[in-house]
């Protein structure tokens, strides 16, 4: 007999027993073999020996049960066990399987609602971390002044002059370091090697030490020869593609031409371009030394000897803050001595680097600052949209419960503890988000460039993460989230389901989860209509800011850049010879449009002598005839002026006339006498010959100011050319040909009016392409749940639906069953988002001048919208259910 | 001759096999041919459901095992008591002898009973 396969077999027949671990089968097989060998020793048979050792170990599926009860008898089985593991997972493959349709439309609103968020969350990190990243940016103010009008106006603006950052630095030892730029632009840099010409923007010539002020990277060079020499000169990475092509261009030589003065540069750095989270946005950078040279003999000195503000902007780095003090009494102190006649209009401002970007928009800001209330605006939409995904995922999880009844009860008869069902739905959930969490992180990574290229930004997602507490934080809140999202469907379950397991309770437990889930769609529809409301609202008034800027026309005019281009009868000669293109309607000779905040000289003295003899302050803008005619502006009296106007002809806005109690026609034929303290275009006294109704000339966040329009401008920064209806390509392709007969190796630069006058409301333009992409997004996230839960309930209701049919009710009754259900739901919703949705409204419109109204048409409209949507949703699935011949769901049981 | 019931047999179980641990590190087999010396033959397990008694007792940490090689080179499971064990042990033993002067006063007041 072979003994060694008898014990085999029976080893075998062991597998059987399926509480019986390896190590327990071993030790029972150890156990036989003793046995065995005992009887042996006393004389059996090894075949004997076999029986009755098998006999005396007993009956192997008692052992067994004894064994299960071992483990879980004791009460403190344990939660997880691998094997039960393995059947989460299989059990959750099936269930996500079986419900495909339910879990795919969760799964995929959970990723979007987190791309959506995560994509949020980098545009505030971004607007929220300006300057952060200079060395020491606490510590570095920028000195400029504010002025206060004769009127009591006061007006903050940005720059300083070259003279008081020495002043004071001679006087306050408390001062680090200093450092102050200029940013002078309008001139065209030139590649002679290339044998290729730029106008370019953002030329910042600076204080040599700007790199050790302000933190740049460099791609190419050495830190120390950045700007060392006069003729140095750095670029940014894109600049220097733009110019030089692929290769490191350190050495290449470059000539920059303004006003037919040339200065020779050599580059002798590349930073990386600048991020998008600081004011600073050079392309080019070199020497404020290198700029006497741009100046006439006579201005030579204006830059660092005179007192009085100029274009300089100022940075301070001071030891701490309490030292501010020093300097604004040093700087006033030098101001009574130095300008005395305008030191008691003058006040010093000292703004921290890190506050500059929040600070409302004050006069010559090179930052397009951000208003807190845009902050608050977009963190309430990530919260609406991580609300209406999560309240989707909870909803559709839950509604999953009646039909996992019979798994959990089953589980529980097999000994399933209630810790462990738990633990269950919490892997399952938490799971699932975090699968979620995981692809949206992918899909950000891979549409980053695309949201950069809408909000002209430069996010670089490592350089945010490379910040490590952000890093740390951003793991902890996935974790939360995956947490919040498990732990809520795992006591939801576990209490309401596991307690006890009969029909009766089943159906109670149902009942109220329909309520539940009901307050939970209710919160999220009255969140979808608080968006939408918003959104229309915000876009109406973004609409309101965009047709506000200039005049109302809406055909193109074209700006062509004509600054310096120094005899005006070329000038003449193009525009009299455009006239007889098809497509130019008019064109306008003046100042380069627009500016960043406003155009023409601003505060200038005026006198109606005819009134009285109070001093007007009011805007004066220099332009030519053709400019109310080229930009539209409508005439509410008078005329326009005449192809041979008077130089002295002047016209004013609806607001001027406004200011002096007339009537706009009465303002026609009104003497006013200019009474100018600045120097540059000389004094002119005016008859008003016509009055424009007002157009928003400065920001639309501002009031309009009285304005008065001068045709006798010689400046000639800008050629402005409206066009007709056509081609506006081939119309500038025949502008281009024609500018390069009349100025041959000038480069012609132009530009759309309607998209540079949007640079001005970056912001504005900004989130008014964010905002309707998030809501959009929230809104989608809701109807998809609410497709996904009809979808459900529908199947749920498949029964009752048959067993209605069969007693005779007809499709449509059933479809009004199944509809009513829903929209009693959205209609109470509506009724929580409209005051929600109009004061919060009121309270951001607040910020315009002028503002639309939040109309009754929007909100009905976005009620209207709202419900049809989601009546077609709710009917898609629902019609289905009631279109189903009763035989189907009522036949198999 | 005794017979005793499943129940008396079960609960008696767990005091048998910590008494025994008491004595010395033990295997399964060895330890039921214990019992079978110290009850004469008058206890009769079935030597299988020893082990889900051992494992339970493992479970509560009463005792602890390990795999080792015995010394004729044979791979065993064996158990050893815990501190928690000795400790449970006592408390057996004070029940059992408590029963046992329970069913003693009882019997020697009514001998009739007693058989």
């Amino acid at each position: 007999m072979d003994l060694e396969k008898k014990i085999k077999d029976w080893r075998k027949s062991l597998r059987k027993q399926e509480h019986f671990s390896d190590g327990f089968t071993e030790e029972l097989e150890v156990h036989l073999r003793d046995a065995i060998e005992g009887g042996l020793d006393k004389g059996l048979s090894p075949e004997e020996a076999f029986d009755r050792a098998v006999k005396n170990l007993g009956d192997i599926t008692a052992i067994n049960k004894d064994e299960r009860l071992a483990h879980i008898s004791s009460g403190k089985s344990g939660l997880m066990v691998p094997g039960l593991l393995r059947n989460f997972l299989k059990v959750n493959r099936r269930q996500f399987r079986k419900n495909g349709l339910l879990n795919g439309i969760n799964l995929a609103g959970l990723t979007v609602a987190f791309t959506a968020t995560f994509f949020i969350g980098l545009f505030l990190h971004d607007e929220l971390s300006f300057e952060h990243h200079h060395p020491n940016a606490e510590n570095i103010y920028r000195l400029s002044y504010q002025h206060t009008s004769e009127t009591g106006i006061v007006e903050k603006r940005a720059f300083s002059s070259g003279m008081w950052i020495d002043v004071v630095k001679d006087r306050v030892p408390s001062i680090e370091e200093t450092m102050r730029f200029m940013q002078i632009s309008y001139g065209y840099v030139e590649n002679q090697a290339t044998n290729q010409s730029f106008y370019e923007e953002g030329i910042y010539w600076s204080d040599p030490n700007f790199f050790d002020f302000l933190h740049f990277p460099l791609k190419y060079g050495n830190r120390e020869d950045q700007l060392s020499h006069p003729s140095s000169l750095v670029v940014t990475e894109s600049i220097a593609e733009k110019v030089f092509g692929e290769e490191n261009p350190i050495g290449q030589s470059l000539r920059f031409v303004r006003n037919g003065i040339v200065v020779n540069f050599v580059v002798t750095g590349v930073i990386f371009d600048p991020p998008s989270n600081s004011h600073f946005q050079p392309n080019y950078i070199a020497q404020l030394e290198a700029l006497q040279g741009i100046f006439g003999e006579a201005e030579r000195g204006w830059i660092t000897l005179n007192p009085a503000p100029g274009w300089v902007y100022t940075y301070i780095k001071l030891r701490d803050e309490s030292y501010k003090a020093q300097v604004t009494q040093t700087l006033e102190e030098f101001w009574n001595n130095a300008i005395p006649e305008r030191a008691e209009f003058m006040e010093p401002l000292l703004t921290k680097l890190t506050d500059i970007h929040f600070q409302p928009p004050i006069k010559w800001e090179i930052d397009t600052p951000i208003t807190m209330s845009y902050i608050y605006g977009l963190i309430v939409i990530a919260a609406f949209i991580l609300i209406i995904a999560m309240t989707n995922f909870v909803n559709l999880i839950t509604a999953q419960a009646s039909k996992r009844q019979k798994e959990i009860g089953l589980r529980k008869t097999l000994g399933s503890t209630r810790k462990q069902l738990r633990l269950q739905f919490f892997l399952e959930s938490a799971g699932l988000t975090l699968f979620a969490i995981i692809s949206a992180l992918a899909l950000t990574y891979l549409l980053l460039p695309e949201f950069n290229g809408l909000i002209e930004k430069r996010i670089d997602l490592f350089q945010v993460f490379s910040n490590s507490n952000l890093f740390i934080g951003f793991i902890a809140i996935v974790l939360m989230i995956s947490f919040t999202a498990g732990a809520f469907p795992a006591l939801y379950f576990t209490r309401k389901v596991t307690k006890s397991f009969n029909l009766n309770q089943f159906f109670k437990a149902e009942r109220a989860n329909t309520t539940g889930r009901n307050m939970l769609v209710i919160l999220q529809f009255a969140v979808a209509i608080t968006l939408i409301i918003s959104t229309v609202t915000v876009f109406n008034q973004l609409q309101l800011i965009n047709n506000g800027k200039l005049g109302t026309n809406r055909e193109a005019v074209v700006g062509i850049r004509t600054t310096r281009m120094g005899d005006t009868h070329q000038i003449q000669r193009f525009r009299n010879e455009i006239e007889n293109f098809a497509q130019v309607s008019s064109s306008t000779l003046g100042m380069h449009l627009p500016r960043l905040s406003d155009f023409g000289r601003i505060n200038t003295r005026y006198f109606a002598p005819d009134l009285h003899n109070e001093p007007l302050y009011w805007n004066k803008f220099d332009a030519d005839g053709d400019f109310p005619k080229t930009f539209d502006l409508e005439f509410i009296a008078g005329e326009d002026f005449r192809e041979d106007h008077d130089l002295n002809s002047l016209i004013i806005n609806e607001s001027a006339a406004r200011e002096l109690n007339l009537a706009p026609h009465e303002a026609v034929g009104l003497i006013l006498k200019e009474d100018s303290i600045n120097y540059v275009y000389g004094q002119s006294d005016g008859v008003v010959i016509g009055v424009v109704r007002d157009f928003a000339y400065e920001s639309v966040r501002k009031r309009v100011e009285p304005l008065v329009i001068c045709a006798n401008t010689q400046v000639n920064g800008a050629l402005s050319v409206k066009l007709g209806p056509g081609n506006k390509q081939e119309a500038i392709a025949q502008l281009g040909k024609l500018w390069a007969e009349i100025y041959p190796g000038r480069p012609f630069e132009y530009w759309f009016l309607d998209y540079e006058f949007g640079r001005l409301y970056n912001q504005e333009r900004r989130l008014g392409k964010l905002i309707p992409l998030f809501s959009g997004l929230a809104i989608v996230i809701a109807l998809f749940g609410l497709f996904a839960l009809t979808a459900y309930v529908s199947e749920l209701r498949k029964k009752e639906i048959g067993i209605r049919k069969v007693l005779g009710c007809s499709t449509s009754g059933i479809l009004r069953l199944l509809s009513w259900q829903y929209l009693r739901t959205i209609l109470i919703a509506v009724f929580i988002a409209i005051p929600v949705s109009w004061w919060g409204m009121d309270y951001w419109l607040d910020n315009f001048t002028y503002r639309v109204n939040i109309s009754l048409l929007v909100i009905g409209g976005s009620i209207l919208f709202i419900l049809l949507v989601s009546l077609m949703t709710v009917s898609l699935k629902s019609l289905k259910a009631a279109n189903a011949n009763p035989v189907e769901s009522l036949k198999h049981e | 001759m005794f017979s005793f019931s499943k129940s008396l047999v079960a609960a008696s179980s767990k005091p048998l096999i910590l008494g025994i641990l008491q004595e010395g590190t033990s295997y399964g087999y060895a330890i039921i041919q214990r019992v079978k010396e110290i009850s004469q033959g008058k206890l009769e397990w079935s030597d299988g459901m020893l082990y889900p008694v051992l494992h339970r007792l493992e479970k509560e940490k009463l005792i602890t095992s390990q795999w080792m090689q015995s010394e004729e080179g044979r791979h065993r499971k064996y158990y050893a008591i815990t501190e928690l064990g000795k400790q449970s042990l006592h408390q057996e033993k004070m029940n059992w002898y408590g029963m046992q002067e329970v069913m003693e006063a009882l019997w020697s007041i009514n001998p009739s009973t007693s058989n």
